[in-house]
């Protein structure tokens, strides 16, 4: 929180934004001593400035710079109020029904949904119809037309936060309700209810001198939404006096400005992407540095791979050299933040584009970091495609499983939809999933069927390289036994190469001909399977292959039935 | 001896109408670590979340030595999967301490601070972490601090719901042993939910597995895992890695293109198959019967109870015939 802070107040932005701010809080607090009474008419009307009437006067006579400092007081004043009470009221009520849930939540929601559907100015001309004029009712207005939307944000992100297991410890530990929100919920909320404050302030000071300037305020006060509507009335703009509206407008113009420089400050100390990447630790190096691979015939060639990142000195891949032959099976293990993933996506340029590729990459005798534009396009996926993880985030969710085959091969100028639509029901097929699941939406399959699409996806242009990043770590044994039995079959059966990437080395040693462990984007030992199963070089490679606990010996007994 | 923990015939529907649990008991004594296994969608963290009493049950009961849990309390803690959801990124360590020991001891504030030092300390962790935020932090620390957490409401039973899945390898072992370590010196009945067997194999008495709402198969460690006996059991315990290769299969075109054993998977079954056993579809060893009766728990030897026709009485008929 501490370094948030800092981190806001080293943002150029913000210091101006704040100045500006402080600036304008001076004038509005302490101006109105210094300029006389703004409502007095003190000189012949429209004059223009002089050394008398530095911003010269008004259709009224009135001086305008006293008008513009007086004015400042009740507009932000009135701005800050509403700010305030919107922020309080979108508090209380989106994070009182997003915890409470169930009725409530309902009943909330309706009622934020109906004020939302209703535009602000008409219900705030309506409802001013009702209320004496005055500060206060300008207040109410404001507040009642715009409270919905803060409450509705505010509701969104309790609901992420009730699901989190810190509040469901909280609960266990027998903390109070009020509690659990003020201690464990709100302070996440920091930053948005930071936001939201200042966006509906901007909201407010705005909505309020449209208001006044179209006549629905109280006329007989000075603010800078009645300066702006009796300059309007006195016909500034047609007799070309200037200085009886510029000046309000500027100021406007300049509350708002720095607003909404602290508004992008915060969201750039807050939002995670923005953030600058943690430093890792301590680098390990290599006791004994692998031999570099033979420039033979190799199907992928890495060398001397190193990645970093804008703005950090340490490489997440430092001097990585390895080959794939085809056909082959080669591992790659390691932790998470060793770089394993960092490679996966290098070979198939992924990588964003914050990070800076040293070294040569070579896939079926391509540069690859060489392609650019629509080579690469054309390049990937025909000659080496890829399987992460989550394959639900790598389905498109709106259309179809058999589009998402449509799209990838007439993406590569390859046949009819009628063709396209066979060829996937073929494809599915061969990765085990009934051919009807093709027009099947992605949500309706399991985790295990979406990955098995997946899979079916990145062999429909019948790369030569597949690059499989942690492919069967969110399934259950079961299925990604089932899953990698396929997968040795159909590799056997049409010898594509594979790059497979994970973190867990029996699986790894289960289906891999060569492995590679990665530790600090270092790459600490390269070996056939065998000879790393049986004699580790690496210490950390010993650590590894001992972190995993192993299970006893199965009886032979099959079947017990009983007597 | 009676049981800390006792679940009895625990039963939870889902929204919709299917069933999450299905009269679930089971028994957690006192210093014993009992592993719960079985796939997503079992069962296994519905289990967790009604027995430490965050979502109220449909039918049954959870007995804390001998008393009805109504709600959730302090005697009951929980370990969450997620190290990085699980503790509050805007909070110390020291402060996910303080709060329950607060609770629990009424001391000042010194005497407080001591504890929860002792408690780091009694979880592997350097007292000089105390006064870091999470995102400081390594998730085996993470995970370290959890269950730091948990002891410092004071519990008897600690629920473990995939602690080490999200855990990088290294670290993995370290925080499975704490729990074995807590149960011996602690005397604390530990439930460990998993779906590695492995783990379950490293430090649990028991292992129960369970299978679409329901625990097909319970008994010492080395009998489950050791002389499997549910079709369910086997094939969990079959399809776990062991470092041994996967070989392409010697295979006709035609097994390439057949869909999978878990093309249907398991939900789909527990309402398609309510009337008999869910996991009939699956089974290699189904027998006539399996589709329309449910099989009844029985017992086959001492402490290990199975949950399959197989094991009925006059089964030995049946596979004859079938």
């Amino acid at each position: 929180m501490r370094s948030r802070f800092a981190a806001i107040l080293g943002d150029r932005r913000a210091v101006v934004g704040a100045l500006l701010l402080g600036g304008f809080a001076v004038l509005a607090l302490f101006g109105p001593l210094f300029v006389g009474d703004a409502g007095a008419a003190v000189d012949v009307p429209l004059s223009p400035p002089s050394w008398r009437h530095l911003l010269g006067t008004t259709g009224q006579g009135q001086d305008v710079l006293a008008q513009t400092v007086v004015g400042a007081r009740l507009t932000l004043g009135i701005g800050l109020v509403v700010g305030l009470l919107v922020t309080l009221f979108g508090v209380i009520l989106g994070v009182g029904a997003g915890y409470a849930g169930g009725l409530i939540d309902d009943a909330a929601s309706v009622t934020t949904n109906v004020f939302l559907v209703i535009p602000g100015l008409p219900l705030a001309i309506v409802i001013g119809a009702y209320l004496p004029p005055g500060p206060v009712r300008l207040g109410i207005v404001l507040t009642l037309a715009g409270w919905a939307w803060c409450a509705r944000v505010f509701r969104a992100e309790t609901l992420s936060l009730r699901a989190k297991d810190f509040v469901a410890a909280a609960r266990l530990a027998g903390e109070p309700h009020w509690r659990i929100i003020a201690v464990e919920i709100l302070p996440n909320m920091a930053s948005l209810v930071a936001a939201s404050f200042i966006g509906t302030t901007i909201y407010a000071i705005g909505a309020q001198v449209g208001l006044e300037f179209l006549g629905l305020g109280d006329l007989g006060a000075v603010t800078w939404g009645t300066n702006l509507y009796w300059a309007s009335n006195d016909s500034a703009l047609l007799t070309g006096a200037w200085w009886t509206f510029v000046p309000t407008g500027l100021c406007v113009a300049l509350v708002g400005f720095a607003l909404t420089l602290l508004s992008f400050a915060l969201d750039e100390v807050t939002n995670p992407r923005l953030r600058r990447r943690p430093r890792r630790g301590p680098v390990v190096r290599a006791t004994s540095r692998p031999t570099p691979p033979s420039a033979t015939e190799a199907l992928v060639s890495v060398r001397e791979l190193t990645v970093r990142y804008a703005g950090s000195e340490l490489p997440v891949v430092d001097h990585v050299s390895f080959d794939i032959s085809a056909g082959e099976i080669f591992g790659l293990a390691g932790e998470s933040g060793s770089g394993k993933s960092t490679i996966g996506h290098a070979l198939l340029r992924l990588l964003p584009a914050d990070a800076e590729i040293d070294g040569e990459l070579r896939v079926a005798g391509a540069d690859v970091t060489a392609l650019e534009g629509e080579a690469l396009r054309r390049w990937r996926w025909r000659d080496a495609a890829v399987v992460f993880q989550s394959a639900m985030s790598a389905l498109n969710p709106v259309i179809t499983v058999g589009e998402q085959f449509v799209d990838t091969l007439a993406a590569h100028g390859q046949g009819s939809r009628a063709a396209a639509r066979a060829r996937a029901v073929e494809l599915l097929a061969m990765v085990g999933v009934d051919g009807r699941l093709v027009d099947a939406w992605p949500h309706q399959l399991s985790g295990g069927m979406r990955q098995r699409v997946g899979l079916a996806l990145a062999l429909a242009l019948e790369p030569r390289l597949l690059v499989l990043d942690e492919p069967t770590t969110a399934l259950d044994v079961v299925v990604q036994r089932e899953i990698l039995e396929r997968l040795v079959e159909l590799q056997a059966k049409r010898g594509f190469a594979i790059l497979f990437i994970t973190h867990d080395l029996p699986l790894l040693t289960s289906v891999a001909t060569r492995i590679g462990i990665l530790r600090d984007g270092h790459l600490v030992e390269l070996a056939p399977t065998e000879q790393l199963c049986r004699a580790p070089r690496h210490a950390y490679t010993r650590l590894l292959l001992s972190s995993f606990p192993r299970l006893p010996p199965v009886a032979a007994k099959r079947l017990q039935v009983l007597p | 001896m009676s049981a800390l923990l006792a679940v009895r015939d625990l039963g939870k529907r889902f929204s919709d109408g299917r069933r999450a649990l299905d009269g679930v008991s089971l028994d957690v004594h006192a210093g014993e670590v009992v592993a719960l296994v079985g796939e997503s969608g079992s069962g296994k963290s519905t289990l967790a979340r009604v027995v430490c009493g965050l979502v109220p049950a449909d039918e049954g009961q959870v007995l804390i030595a001998g008393q009805r849990l109504r709600r959730a309390g302090t005697r009951v803690q929980m370990v969450f999967q997620d190290p990085f959801a699980s503790l509050n990124p805007v909070h110390t360590v020291e402060h996910h301490l303080l709060r329950p020991l607060a609770r629990r001891l009424r001391q000042p504030a010194a005497a407080l601070r001591a504890e929860a030092a002792r408690l780091l300390a009694a979880v592997g962790l350097e007292a000089s972490l105390a006064a870091r935020h999470p995102h400081a932090l390594s998730g085996g620390q993470r995970q370290r601090v959890a269950i730091a957490r948990a002891l410092a409401a004071g519990p008897e039973v600690i629920l473990a719901d995939e602690p080490t899945s999200m855990l990088d390898v290294s670290t993995r072992l370290g925080v499975l042993t704490l729990l074995r370590r807590l149960a011996d010196e602690r005397r604390l009945g530990i439930l460990f939910i998993t779906h590695d067997l492995a783990s379950a194999a490293a430090i649990a008495d028991r292992v129960l597995t369970m299978y679409a709402g329901r625990v097909v198969e319970s008994g010492a460690t080395a009998t489950v895992l050791g002389a499997p006996s549910h079709p369910y059991t086997r094939l969990l315990l079959a399809s776990a890695p062991r470092g041994e290769r996967i070989l392409p299969r010697a295979s006709s075109p035609s097994s390439l293109s057949s869909p999978s054993r878990s093309a249907a998977s398991s939900r789909a079954f527990a309402a398609a198959a309510a009337a008999g056993c869910p996991f009939v579809a699956r089974c290699p060893d189904a027998l006539p019967c399996c589709p329309d009766t449910p099989p009844a728990n029985r017992t086959i030897a001492a402490d290990h109870h199975v949950r399959c026709h197989l094991y009925q009485e006059g089964a030995s008929e049946h596979a004859a015939l079938s």
